[in-house]
């Protein structure tokens, strides 16, 4: 069962990517907004942020997704251990994303607007009011939200708090969370890439 | 007479049936249960005040015996106790069908173990096809020896029941009508008599007088003389006295107090055997505190329970060995409910709760990942002793012949069994197990080895022997004979010498295989048939407080350290050839699911896990933070809009 939903998480996650992807040919237009331009030395440890972030985010991806998706067997050894080596410093990287975009990300009149437009109810700018800037804060704030139970149901398992049943039920959650997480995360990522702004000059 | 032909077909094949094939269906009809085969439901104890019965020929009733008969013969518990139960059914339990190759083997149990110090043997011997054991009829050990050499903690029946029947030999078949066989003595578990004496069967078994010793074991009989200073012609039914004065034949003694009205006599037969009789067969002593003093009781039994409440049998007398995956017999599914799992845990599938029989509590198992259950057997937290870089020998009842007279109480005494390691077994789960590393002499033919036995060593090597003046310490104490390679080397060429057709002359010992090289040099080599012996132990418990992994993160550092004992323990290989015995394996190679490197990464990376629990859960703090901040600002603004005080 959680396979299937893993897969079908997965084919789901690529298709919306792949079908944006050929219906905006990469260009997403995007109201321009203030940035201002970050000096060399910072602009390098973002960069670098969000490669280990990546880089965690991969091998936390393969690690888990791996033994369920081809072998069937439980995630142990030498993957366990990239495993549970990558989460403390995804989970310590996520932290320094969220603080990077979640300004970035707050909804604000634009996205009401744009939400109403949606709705039909109310006209205007269509640069400002992007669908793709809407629907990136949406992940964002969802990748956000699911790294919480994601971090919570594996620390508290290895706390003395749970019992078998409270162990299964803090597994299961991970699992179920983590597939929304890297859907949430992935979608978030494109979205992002495709809709950066650049500083104004 | 009849109407057509059509029904005088139809009757001729009936008639045909009926004559034909309906006396062939006979003999597979089984017999009617007899009056002890099926209780009557009422649960207290029959009362057995019966008569005693004789030995009798197959399918005949033995007579009644009498204490003042002539000559006094000793009772069959077959004929006694198979007036009311069916002795053929009893003889298909646990206890006594090694030899049935039709019965599933199971999970590798504690073998027979050969031994003799001299020629530095310790072999485990089994008649179920355990790997790693051999069958005692390969090598050459008849039914005959197999009990007098073990039949001291066997009830009797399965092997004891063939004496003299697989041998050619004319002299041993006459041997047997004289010595008898080993029937199945129901007194060695189900006597609650406090005078029965186990320990006298061993006496008997060592003068042959096997049809003697059931009846010397039980509380109001005594056995005197020996069947093996009989010649063979000697017919004990008739009693008559042998030709040497000197020789005296076996003699039953009965109290005559004990026989009531019409020769009967009352046995305290229990249904429920006392947990006593099961100790005199498996009880298990470590030989650093054999005095008992610091040993503490398993704690089902300080609970009130006793062994045959959880290893459970019908009258069929297929016990249950209560292990997870266990093939049960039909009439004792229930017992599937009886292992460790089975009353502690249940199977969490059946919608009509099943754990907790006889008050088992339900352990929560709080902060234990669910990979242990997986991984591990039950005991391997809760059972035996806990995982210790210093290994001891331990006794069993079975492998060093405890309770009974003479016994040797050095605590080097062959054989030398390890106890508590963790080795991976049945299932592939890991838990705590006794091992033994067999040292044999055998001959090596198409990679496969026979094993020699211990006398006919004596008779190939002679004076190639090691030297008894020089291991006379060890040999007094039950120890094997120090070997040196010269001795081996030339123990080999003398077995070589007198017996080549049978492969080449090897020796097994300390998980090498020793052989000669075409230069007549001394080769030691790698060899499956070397590797040790395991098998698994599941008592004593002990209480939840002092199980493995108890106590939060400092559970966890009871495995999960970088030089745990549970995985990195040094295993001692134990072997009589000097340049051997400082020889030890770690723990972890005895489980092969376990990769050594691996598991020592894992275990230093629980260095770090304190940090890592800080790190995560502070992630999570401030993540949840940042959404609350942001979360308010956008209810903030929410609020604007439907107040309509958006501008």
């Amino acid at each position: 069962m959680y396979r299937t939903c893993l897969i079908a998480g997965l084919v789901f996650t690529i298709g919306i990517i792949f079908i944006h992807f050929v219906v905006t040919r990469g260009k997403v237009s995007v109201a321009a907004q203030p940035v201002k331009p970050r000096n060399g030395l910072l602009r390098l440890l973002v960069c670098l942020i969000y490669l280990v972030a990546f880089f965690c985010f991969v091998a936390l991806s393969v690690t888990g997704f791996y033994p369920v998706l081809f072998t069937g067997k439980p995630l142990s050894g030498y993957p366990l251990m990239l495993h549970a080596t990558a989460a403390p410093v995804f989970a310590v990287c996520v932290v320094l994303v969220a603080l990077l975009w979640a300004h970035r990300n707050r909804f604000g009149e634009t996205d009401w607007n744009s939400l109403l437009m949606r709705c039909g109810k109310s006209q205007c700018d269509k640069n400002a009011c992007s669908c793709t800037v809407l629907w990136r804060k949406i992940f964002f704030w969802l990748m956000v939200l699911l790294t919480i139970p994601v971090i919570l149901s594996i620390a508290l398992s290895m706390l003395p708090l749970f019992g078998t049943k409270g162990q299964i039920y803090l597994f299961h959650m991970h699992r179920c969370c983590t597939v929304l997480l890297v859907i949430s995360g992935t979608l978030f990522g494109y979205l992002a890439l495709v809709s950066r702004t650049r500083p104004q000059k | 007479m009849f109407r057509n032909s059509n029904t005088k077909i139809l009757i001729i094949v009936l008639m045909g049936f009926v004559i034909g094939i309906g006396p062939l269906s006979l003999p597979g009809q089984q017999a009617p249960p007899k009056l002890g085969d099926q209780p009557d439901g009422n649960r207290s104890l029959p009362v057995h005040v019966i008569k005693l019965r004789a030995e009798a020929e197959e399918g005949e009733e033995g007579s009644v015996i009498a204490p003042d008969d002539e000559p006094v013969l000793p009772f069959s518990l077959r004929q006694t106790c198979g007036e009311c139960h069916s002795y053929q059914k009893i003889s298909s339990g646990w206890h006594f069908n090694a030899l049935d190759p039709c019965v599933p083997a199971g999970r590798s149990g504690q073998p027979w173990i050969l031994v003799d110090p001299f020629t530095a043997t310790q072999l485990p011997l089994s008649y179920r096809p355990w790997p790693g054991t051999y069958n005692p009829e390969d090598i050459n050990l008849t039914a005959k020896k197999f009990v007098k050499l073990f039949g001291r903690h066997m009830p009797g029946g399965g092997v004891g029941d063939i004496i003299g029947e697989q041998s050619d030999d004319p002299d041993a078949v006459l041997r047997a009508l004289v010595t008898g066989k080993m029937e199945i003595n129901c007194l060695s578990c189900h006597d609650g008599e406090p005078a029965h004496n186990q320990e006298e069967c061993a006496s008997q078994l060592a003068k042959d007088n096997f049809r003697w010793a059931a009846t010397a074991t039980c509380g109001f009989a005594e056995v005197s003389g020996s069947a093996k200073d009989m010649p063979d012609m000697w017919d004990p039914f008739l009693g008559e006295p042998p030709e040497d004065p000197k020789k005296k034949p076996p003699q039953v003694e009965y109290d005559h107090s004990r026989f009531l009205k019409d020769n009967k006599v009352f046995i305290d037969v229990r249904k429920q055997v006392p947990a006593q009789r099961c100790y005199f067969c498996h009880s298990t002593s470590d030989v650093t505190c054999a005095d008992h003093v610091n040993q503490d009781e398993d704690v089902h039994m300080k609970a009130g329970l006793t062994c045959v409440d959880c290893h459970r049998n019908g009258i069929n007398h297929a016990i249950n060995r209560s292990f997870e995956g266990e093939q049960l017999a039909p009439d004792n599914m229930g017992a599937a409910t009886l292992s460790c799992k089975g009353c502690h845990l249940g199977d969490g599938s059946s919608a009509k709760p099943i754990a907790g029989r006889l008050g088992a509590p339900m352990p929560e198992h709080k902060g234990i990942p669910t990979v242990h259950f997986n991984k591990l057997t039950c005991t391997a937290c809760h059972s035996g002793p806990r995982p210790s870089n210093t290994f001891h020998y331990v006794k069993t009842s079975r492998a060093h012949a405890l309770g009974t007279k003479g016994v040797k109480k050095d605590k080097e005494t062959l054989p030398h069994i390890i106890s508590g390691v963790y080795a991976e077994g049945w299932g592939g789960k890991i838990g705590p197990h006794k091992l033994v590393w067999p040292a044999f002499w055998g001959f090596l033919q198409e990679g496969q080895i026979t094993p020699i036995l211990p006398e006919t060593v004596k008779d190939f090597a002679g004076k190639a022997l090691p030297e008894i003046k020089a291991n006379l310490e060890q040999l007094k104490a039950g120890n094997w004979a120090k070997l040196t390679p010269e001795v081996i080397i030339n123990i080999l060429k003398q077995i070589g010498s007198q017996e080549s057709e049978k492969g080449k002359p090897v020796y097994i010992s300390g998980g090498k295989l020793h052989r000669l090289d075409e230069a007549g040099k001394l080769v030691v080599e790698e060899n499956p048939a070397a590797q040790p012996y395991t098998w698994p132990l599941a008592h004593n418990v002990r209480p939840a407080s002092q199980s493995l992994g108890i106590g939060g993160a400092a559970g966890c550092a009871h495995c999960h350290t970088p030089d745990a004992a549970f995985f990195f323990a040094q295993v001692p290989v134990d072997s009589p050839v000097e340049a051997e015995q400082a020889g030890s394996i770690k723990m972890v190679e005895l489980q092969p699911g376990i990769d050594a490197l691996g598991i020592w990464a894992f275990n230093f990376s629980f260095v770090f896990r304190p940090m890592m629990k800080i790190t995560v859960l502070l992630a999570a703090g401030v993540l949840a933070l940042i959404l609350l901040w942001y979360g308010m600002r956008a209810l903030a603004y929410l609020s604007k809009v439907f107040s309509g005080n958006n501008q």
